[in-house]
């Protein structure tokens, strides 16, 4: 094997010694570098430009933050990120962006698994899907630290009555599903010993505190 | 692993030609395939400003690790050492072969699965496997068609273009033990995968090509677009990479130019779905045990030739393939070869050796220039095929062209003597010029003549009348 090694070798330098390094042109590489700042660099870019940074960020979160999973295309996030990342020379992790490739795999599995996304991963800030309003209609569920669990009912109902009576709006997307949503989450209000806020309700609505007033 | 199909000796490249224009169906499914990815490319390329300084800086770093070929083999194989893997040599396809097999009968594998490469098909590793008594199973979905059907891959990076749907679920009813199987490309896939799938999880040994070898880091690079690849080099206990020296580049920084460079040039896409990057072992995760296969088999003799040795920096993107319109009629096959389309007439007779006739490879072209056009690093193409065709004709030594060539060579070169030339043409031109144009030439010249125009030597030409009218 040795034999074979030193016999390449002399090959390539046999085969290559009419070549004069010294008078090879340097690699030129005037390409566009993305990266390869130094941390300094990085530093000062950051500082000059971190307002539009919080921008981006605000936007991205608005974008994808408390969103139900269901509701996220997670390659398409993953793409945001990085490009972000890369605008302002920020390294992301290999860690993070396995955990995102891996989420990325999953994504369809994940979707079919758990619709309903715990925001933080303490259970304090979770959306719920409760389709049948609208096709991807949703409820919030906060643990508020002094008020207690609260569950904002968005489009279940609309007055209290329908808790009774069962009925549902004319234009329903989908009635049955309504039905269905409603069960689930009554069931989850009785089980979190949570409120229900109907917001449509003019009597839950005069009771809440308005901003700059909050509940805590 | 039909050894006749893939060895049979080769058909000269005009009659090979023949048969493939005549093939309808071939011609329809690479002329599709053609407009697709050429199309695709054009736009990709199009929307980086930087493309042409990413061409300038993907030839200079590969013109750069040829001229220090020897350095950087040392250094890599360095650097795969440190990192827990283990180099091998092979000056020739045989030797690399030899390698590879006694690599999988130490592990005690039957059975091995391998990421495509177009190294391993051109030194027939798949054959000497099963000499061995080890079967190789291709992963790539296209080249498992093909070894299903016992072909040779038609092209370098779709090698399966020859073959559209209704083909492929025949093949599979027949093959895989699915009769159940529709045409829907969806459903061929999933019998592929489920087929693969288990092999995958089998398979002891898992055989790798190499896109780039970093000499710096000891790192090897594979991209795909399947995953298939990402399987056979991460769940095997052992992983076999086999790569031509001409693969090693020297930094890690480099990747960063071939990585925008090779996708964007062969499949049309921004990044290919797949890149594939391992430096030696990691204890716990991944192959515990990885051979590097250094193979040489005709690359110092094409680096010797400092014109040819251009042809070496060539990263298999296929796209002068895409372009070609010679290959666009006759597709892969008719060039007998891995390395099919213009780059593959310079490289197939470059790597094997064969100069080969007159009408061989290096002819296979119109010299139109588009493959050169598209070259992510730059290589002359239309100038090497020039050059590989003064090779051919010089090793012929055609005295059938060359001597009146030489003839007409010195005419051309004395006033006196071209003077002479010109009477003598006029006085036995008659027979064969009409209306001032040469319509026929004798005997071997016909065939040079039918598709040539040339004017007849007037009744008087210039200089005759120079001197008549203003006299000498």
């Amino acid at each position: 094997m040795n034999a074979a090694r030193e016999e390449m070798l002399a090959r390539v330098r046999a085969a290559t010694a009419d070549v004069v390094l010294q008078d090879l042109p340097p690699v030129p590489r005037d390409y566009v570098r993305r990266g390869g700042r130094s941390r300094r660099e990085v530093v000062e870019l950051f500082s000059r430009r971190v307002a539009d940074y919080r921008a981006e960020v605000a936007l991205l979160a608005e974008k994808y933050l408390g969103r139900p999973l269901k509701e996220i295309d997670l390659s398409a996030m993953l793409r945001d990120l990085v490009q972000g990342a890369t605008k302002y020379g920020i390294e992301i992790p290999t860690d993070f962006m396995m955990v995102g490739k891996a989420l990325m795999t999953l994504e369809g599995i994940g979707k079919q698994l758990d619709p309903d996304l715990d925001v933080f991963g303490d259970g304090t800030v979770v959306v719920k899907s409760a389709p049948g309003h609208t096709p991807g209609h949703q409820v919030l569920f906060v643990k508020l630290p002094k008020r207690g669990p609260v569950v904002l009912a968005g489009d279940l109902y609309h007055y209290p009555e329908e808790r009774a009576t069962g009925r549902t709006p004319t234009f329903e997307f989908n009635a049955e599903q309504s039905a269905v949503s409603r069960k689930k989450i009554e069931a989850f209000v009785k089980q979190n010993k949570a409120e229900l806020w109907i917001e449509h309700d003019i009597a839950t609505h005069a009771k809440l505190p308005k901003a700059p007033a909050f509940i805590e | 692993m039909s050894d006749a199909s893939r060895t049979a000796p080769p058909l000269a490249f005009p009659e090979a030609a023949r048969r493939a224009v005549a093939n309808a169906q071939v011609r329809a499914n690479v002329r599709l395939a053609q407009n697709a990815i050429r199309a695709k490319r054009a736009s990709v390329v199009g929307e980086l400003r930087d493309w042409e300084a990413l061409r300038d800086a993907g030839a200079a770093i590969k013109r750069d690790a040829l001229a220090r070929l020897d350095e950087l083999l040392a250094q890599l194989e360095t650097s795969v050492h440190d990192a827990g893997g283990q180099v091998h040599w092979a000056r020739d396809a045989n030797e690399a072969n030899a390698v590879v097999v006694g690599l999988v009968q130490q592990t005690g594998a039957r059975e091995v699965v391998k990421v495509k490469s177009l190294l391993t098909d051109e030194i027939g590793l798949n054959v000497a496997l099963a000499d061995a008594g080890i079967e190789a199973l291709e992963t790539d979905l296209a080249e498992l068609i093909c070894q299903l059907a016992d072909e040779r891959p038609s092209h370098l990076l779709v090698p399966a273009i020859h073959k559209n749907r209704r083909e492929i679920r025949d093949l599979f009813r027949e093959r895989l033990g699915r009769p159940d199987l529709a045409d829907e490309p969806g459903e061929l896939a999933e019998a592929a995968r489920a087929h693969l799938r288990a092999a995958f999880l089998r398979a002891g040994v898992g055989i790798s090509g190499a896109n780039f070898a970093v000499a710096e880091t000891g790192t090897v690079c594979v991209v795909e677009s399947e995953g298939n690849g990402r399987m056979c080099t991460s769940l095997p206990q052992t992983l076999i990479t086999v790569m031509g020296i001409e693969k090693t580049i020297p930094a890690w920084q480099d990747l960063e130019v071939f990585l925008q460079l090779l996708p964007r040039s062969a499949t049309g896409e921004r990044m290919n779905p797949y890149t594939s990057l391992w430096t030696g072992v990691f204890p716990g995760d991944g192959p515990q045990e990885f051979h590097l296969v250094l193979v040489d088999a005709g690359r110092t003799r094409a680096l010797a030739d400092p014109v040819g040795r251009d042809a070496l920096r060539c990263i298999r993107c296929a796209a002068c393939i895409h372009v070609c319109p010679v290959y666009r009629q006759v597709g892969g096959h008719a060039y007998h070869s891995v390395y099919a389309g213009p780059i593959g007439a310079i490289l197939q007779p470059q790597l094997s050796g064969e100069r080969g006739q007159p009408g061989s490879l290096p002819f296979a072209s119109s010299l139109c220039g588009a493959c050169g056009d598209v070259c992510p690093v730059r290589i002359d193409i239309p100038r090497l095929l020039v050059h590989e065709r003064e090779r051919v004709n010089a090793a012929q030594s055609a005295r059938r062209e060359t001597v009146p060539l030489q003839a007409i060579g010195r005419a051309f070169a004395s006033p006196k003597r071209y003077e002479r030339a010109q009477r003598l043409a006029r006085a036995l031109q008659r027979l064969v010029v009409s209306d001032g144009w040469f319509v026929r030439f004798p005997g071997p010249l016909a065939g040079w003549g039918r598709s040539r125009d040339l004017p007849a030597v007037p009744r008087e030409t210039f200089r005759e009348w120079w001197r008549r009218e203003r006299g000498a």
